[in-house]
């Protein structure tokens, strides 16, 4: 979206002509430069290696067919290729900042300004480690495909030196506070020594892995299983060779335990494997997390950049005390959702990781930031979180029981999916619970999952106020805050019309208490100044 | 409701700054695009519902089809209402400190987005719009979900608009 400055001349010449540049063209210290050169002399190998992973039925093919010709033709074309791209991709810093030539045939020139970096990644996958390689990786902000650079591969100081280059061109550039309440971002010139804020044992892991979602239907498929076994075993023909029997039935209900058994343990090794060893380290303004077995991951990221942090457990983690945090910065690389973003913590104590979310919310929210008090929701909430959940689940479950057991069945089953709907709705709308102070947003929602957002004011792009005849009638509203580098949004559902008046006076983006009348208004108050 | 925070002020120009409405050409606009939506959708139902009526074992009684005609013929009535309301509704603002739209009939939103998260503003005309000599001006910011598109502007205030919008626009990447 804002990847295109070449599409976007407006953005382009503001850049060049605010007064922040005039000043960062005269640094305190003379800019380093890089002078153009190319990837490491390995590059062409590792990358080749890389994509012969990808067209993996080309040496299915060979290998079968015993075809030596296609593996040695196909393998050399490979390598070619990657040379060829190899000798025509070259990066330089220069006055612009870093300055990336690539494309073999039609030429591609990108151009990154070090103040639009949001993160940076060194990844060390079994390739570059066999031949003593780095794959660098930056996050950019914005939306689009190209807000992830990567120089793949680069040799082990190449990588070294380009980084702390790039991020001390990016402290020396001044980051004007967009307003008031935004400090300056922390530019401790003094580097304090590392400092270790948490480090996550296999064994954790290990839990974590065990505890992943993915576990939640294990004991509703042995429940399953159970019921096929006992009502298949109470109807069975004492006529037929009972062993045999026994087998035939008791197979759909193995295989389902072993599906479930095999996949939690796939999810386990997968958890143990990718967030190995991790290591989440302070240094002076940025923090550094490392991780991996396999692949060795080091993301960077500047304090500053942090924009949303989200800590969140379910009740098998509650029980043993354990959470997750999900650090958000405006890079939307593609492993959101997945629980992979390259800042993402897979499991912690929660005291320790709320811990660490307040150290990473320290630049951008004024450090440190104290915790707002936390106020319910309005009861109306939870009313809609019952009914909502009523006319969710109350119909399927009528017409599950009106095909199981006919008239009888549909009582039956109504009521238990209501009684479930009561019980749920009232949970979760207990759950809900919403802070606001002079430094961010924090709230919160889940009775099972629960999940908690914490969100520096500084970083609220915009407020969404949204309203619907329902939440009108109640008195309530759903609050969006528009964040970089969060998909989606921070949406906080079904408060109170006054508390969102204070949210949205505190992001001073819409202080105008009319606004929320217009959202208030409805046929019964035709007064309002829209409702003309 | 956290004590440290003090009361929301209002911003002393903000007052003076009062709502504007959409060109009321606009109207034509939505009238006809959502006609013809409509239609269309309908003329969908028609389809399928031929389609199992001449090909299948099953027959579609005929006051399917009545239904179908009728929806047709106060597809015009029931826009014009929509639209009619639709366009009551839509007001948006410039205050000293950022942009502040209201919309919407059943779902009503705001959204507010102050200057110095703007990143980019663009401008585009679709076909209808072309013809009605009306513009779209879409306020981007840092973040994918900011809901800022202001429809049916008179090209005599694009101009302007765009010009007031860029002046105040940040001058970062806004993160």
């Amino acid at each position: 979206m804002m990847d295109h400055d070449s599409a976007d001349p407006d953005r382009r010449a503001r850049c060049h002509d605010s007064p922040e540049d005039a000043r960062a063209d005269a640094p305190v210290e003379p800019v380093d430069r890089i002078e153009p050169q190319h990837l490491h002399v390995l590059s062409p190998l590792s990358t080749a290696l890389l994509a012969a992973l990808r067209v993996w039925p080309i040496w299915l093919v060979a290998v079968t067919r015993a075809e030596g010709s296609l593996f040695i033709i196909a393998g050399v074309g490979l390598l070619v290729w990657r040379v060829a791209v190899w000798v025509r991709t070259t990066y330089e810093v220069g006055s612009e900042g870093l300055i990336i030539r690539s494309g073999i045939v039609w030429r591609n020139v990108q151009t990154i300004p070090p103040q639009r970096i949001q993160q940076v990644d060194q990844r060390r996958g079994i390739r570059h480690r066999a031949l003593g390689l780095v794959e660098l990786r930056l996050g950019l902000a914005g939306t689009g495909e190209a807000n992830e650079v990567s120089l793949d591969s680069l040799g082990e100081q190449q990588a070294e030196r380009l980084a702390t280059m790039l991020e001390r061109w990016r402290k020396q550039e001044p980051h004007p506070a967009r307003d008031g309440s935004a400090p300056p971002s922390a530019l401790a010139p003094p580097q304090p020594p590392a400092q270790t804020l948490l480090r996550v044992t296999p064994s954790r892991l290990v839990i974590a892995g065990l505890t992943s979602r993915s576990l939640w239907l294990a004991p509703l498929a042995a429940i399953a299983a159970t019921l096929q076994l006992l009502s298949d075993v109470g109807l069975g023909d004492e006529s037929q060779d009972t062993v045999r029997r026994g087998l035939d039935t008791v197979s759909p209900a193995v295989l389902i335990v072993v599906v479930l058994v095999l996949s939690s343990v796939a999810s386990t090794v997968f958890t143990v494997i990718s967030h190995f060893d991790l290591t989440v380290e302070q240094h002076g303004s940025q923090v550094e997390i490392r991780r991996g077995l396999l692949e060795k991951r080091r993301a960077t990221l500047p304090l500053a950049r942090v924009q949303v942090v989200q800590l969140g457990t379910n009740p098998i983690r509650r029980l043993l005390g354990l959470a997750t945090l999900d650090v958000r910065t405006a890079d939307l690389g593609g492993d959101i959702g997945s629980g992979l973003h390259s800042a993402s913590i897979p499991i912690g104590e929660r005291a320790e990781l709320a811990a660490l979310a307040a150290v990473l919310l320290s630049a951008s929210s004024g450090m440190p930031m104290p915790e707002p008090v936390l106020d319910p929701h309005p009861r109306a909430a939870s009313r809609r979180a019952v009914i909502r959940r009523g006319v969710r689940i109350g119909p399927p479950a009528a017409m599950a029981g009106w095909w199981l057991m006919g008239v009888g069945g549909v009582v039956v089953f109504t009521a238990a999916a209501l009684v479930i709907a009561l019980v749920a709705g009232l949970a979760y709308g207990a759950s809900l619970a919403t802070g606001v102070n002079e430094h961010g947003v924090v709230t919160q929602r889940g009775a099972v999952a629960w999940r908690r957002w914490t969100v520096p004011l500084a970083r609220v792009q915009s407020v969404g106020l949204l309203a619907n005849p329902f939440q009108r009638r109640l008195g309530l509203v759903t609050v969006r805050l528009d964040i970089a580098g969060a998909p989606g949004g921070v949406v906080i559902p079904d408060i109170g019309i006054d508390q969102a008046l204070l949210i949205v006076a505190a992001t001073r983006t819409c202080p105008q208490p009319d606004v929320l009348d217009v959202i208030r208004s409805d046929a019964r108050r035709p007064g309002s100044e829209i409702g003309r | 409701m956290s004590p440290s925070l003090p009361p929301p002020s209002p911003d002393p120009a903000g007052q003076t700054a009062s709502f504007e409405p959409l060109s009321p050409r606009i109207r034509w606009v939505w009238l006809i695009t959502g006609v013809i939506s409509d239609l269309i959708g309908l003329g969908l139902i028609a389809v399928i519902t031929g389609f199992v009526d001449v090909r299948s074992a099953v027959s579609v009684p005929r006051w399917v089809y009545a239904c179908l005609v009728g929806a047709a013929l106060l597809v015009i009535p029931l826009r014009s209402i929509y639209v009619r309301a639709a366009y009551r509704r839509w007001r948006f603002r410039l205050t000293p400190t950022g942009v502040e739209l209201v919309h919407g009939v059943v779902w009503r939103r705001s959204s507010a987005m102050p200057y110095h998260r703007l990143q980019q503003v663009d401008t585009s005309q679709g076909p209808l719009e072309r013809i009605a000599d009306l513009t779209t001006i879409q306020l981007r910011s840092a973040a994918a979900t900011t809901d800022a598109a202001i429809p049916g502007i008179d090209p005599g205030r694009v101009a302007d608009l765009r010009r007031e919008l860029l002046a105040r626009a940040g001058r970062d990447d806004g993160t």
